[in-house]
């Protein structure tokens, strides 16, 4: 055999056999990774753990982001903080965003790793940067109260803003505190409104709350006490601690024939006005 | 006996969790926990600190408890402990892993009712290790700092496809 055959058999064979490692993962992978799904979903955690672990081991960052909430949460294995920050952490190398933001979280929790508020920001910026709004949202947090980074109002709105605009209602809730008491952003009473309201319309109590309160005051919105009252009563439902104190306050600026009529808008979502 | 069976992992847990919510004292347990740092705490951040803490205590023990599906939880007794206090053990049995021992201490509230006051997993106390470690996080972070840390422990990403 010349070198230039014995080359080009061995080129052939590597290449085969790289061919079947590639099979060998990428079919099996996808059965195997929706075997495990389907077994988590039902509650067997134990077929869960044995289908996504060789998965984990090959790389797979679904699978090590999965297997790291199974850590977290103890099932189907003995809980350990520890072995569910390794996995997300391999996975946050692979570039998973949720695993990026979980292992911030842990980071800030203190669950399996030392608390480090500066590896949190780091991961979490990453999650950022990547679009995961809940990232943004703490991200802001952190930047709010200085921790693990520079204290900065003005870096704090603009996570909170990229991740109301994605829907979080946190977020939402905070940004139109900054613009209601101008911090970090200049003073905007209509832009607080439009806040409180997005997050009051995704059903968040405090939100819901704030809303209510910009009727009562009519800051940034045109007074009105129905509707003050049809929001803070919202918030009530929820047990919002101070919407009880709020609602009392309203009825009793308000005839009863506005109050009936909140009241009906109310049972329509469920609602029993106190 | 309490047993949570059938309907998805997320219906079991939401119905552990709603067993859970109505029989634990939490604003108690959470005032107690934050000790004399309730003090310092505003409106607010008391606010926020009871409702995250309330949070944590549900999923933790609601994930670690109700996940499994056809586990049992069985009374194995219950003894007086000082003057207002019974202390109810259990044992929970998992078809898969060893069972757990867990006793908890009820109080009778001025409403009459009975609520839990804390947990002890393994002979270790739910309320006092966490009374430790919370004072720990609000003198270097503050209440707001308290309030991340918990938020950052009941908002992990869950399992995904």
């Amino acid at each position: 055999m010349s070198k230039g055959d014995f080359m080009r058999r061995m080129t052939m064979a590597a290449l085969g056999a790289a061919l079947s490692v590639t099979l060998a993962t990428a079919t099996p992978a996808l059965a195997d990774f929706d075997t495990g799904w389907t077994a988590y979903e039902r509650g067997d955690f134990a077929t869960a753990l044995k289908e996504w672990q060789p998965l984990a081991e090959r790389g797979d960052r679904r699978a090590q982001f999965n297997l790291g909430v199974l850590y977290d949460q103890g099932k189907g294995v003995n809980r350990s903080d520890k072995l569910a920050a390794e996995w997300w952490q391999k996975a946050a190398l692979n570039g998973s965003v949720l695993a990026q933001h979980n292992l911030g979280q842990s980071y800030i929790a203190g669950d399996g790793v030392p608390q480090d508020m500066a590896m949190a920001a780091s991961w979490l910026q990453r999650a950022a940067v990547g679009g995961h709004a809940p990232a943004q949202y703490t991200l802001g947090k952190l930047h709010a109260y200085g921790m693990g980074v520079a204290r900065s109002e003005a870096e704090a709105l603009r996570w909170y803003v990229l991740s109301a605009e994605r829907g979080n209602e946190r977020a939402q809730y905070n940004l139109g505190k900054s613009y209601r008491d101008g911090s970090g952003a200049p003073k905007d009473l209509a832009e607080a409104a439009k806040w409180f309201r997005r997050a009051a319309d995704a059903g968040y109590a405090k939100g819901q709350s704030a809303l209510g309160q910009r009727y009562l005051k009519g800051e940034g919105v045109e007074k009105n006490l129905g509707e003050a009252l049809y929001w803070t009563a919202l918030a009530e439902a929820q047990d919002l601690d101070r919407a009880e104190e709020d609602r009392a306050e309203i009825k009793a600026q308000m005839a009863a024939a506005d109050i009936e009529a909140v009241r009906k808008r109310l049972a329509e979502r469920g609602v029993t006005l106190k | 006996m309490l047993q949570t069976t059938g309907g998805s992992l997320d219906q079991r847990e939401r119905q552990f969790r709603t067993i859970l919510s109505s029989s634990f004292d939490m604003p108690g347990i959470a005032r107690f926990v934050l000790g004399r740092h309730w003090q310092q705490a505003n409106d607010e951040q008391r606010q926020d600190y009871v409702q995250l803490f309330t949070e944590y205590v549900l999923q933790t023990y609601s994930a670690r408890l109700g996940g499994y599906s056809g586990e049992t939880l069985a009374v194995t007794g219950e003894r007086a402990a000082g003057q207002r206090d019974t202390v109810v053990t259990t044992r929970i049995n998992r078809p898969a892993g060893a069972p757990v021992d867990a006793s908890w201490r009820v109080r009778q509230g001025d409403d009459n009712r009975f609520r839990i006051i804390d947990v002890e997993v393994a002979g270790v106390s739910m309320t006092l290790t966490q009374r430790d470690e919370f004072s720990a996080v609000v003198q270097r972070y503050g209440i707001d700092g308290l309030n991340e840390v918990l938020r950052a422990r009941t908002t992990k990403a869950a399992a995904a496809r």
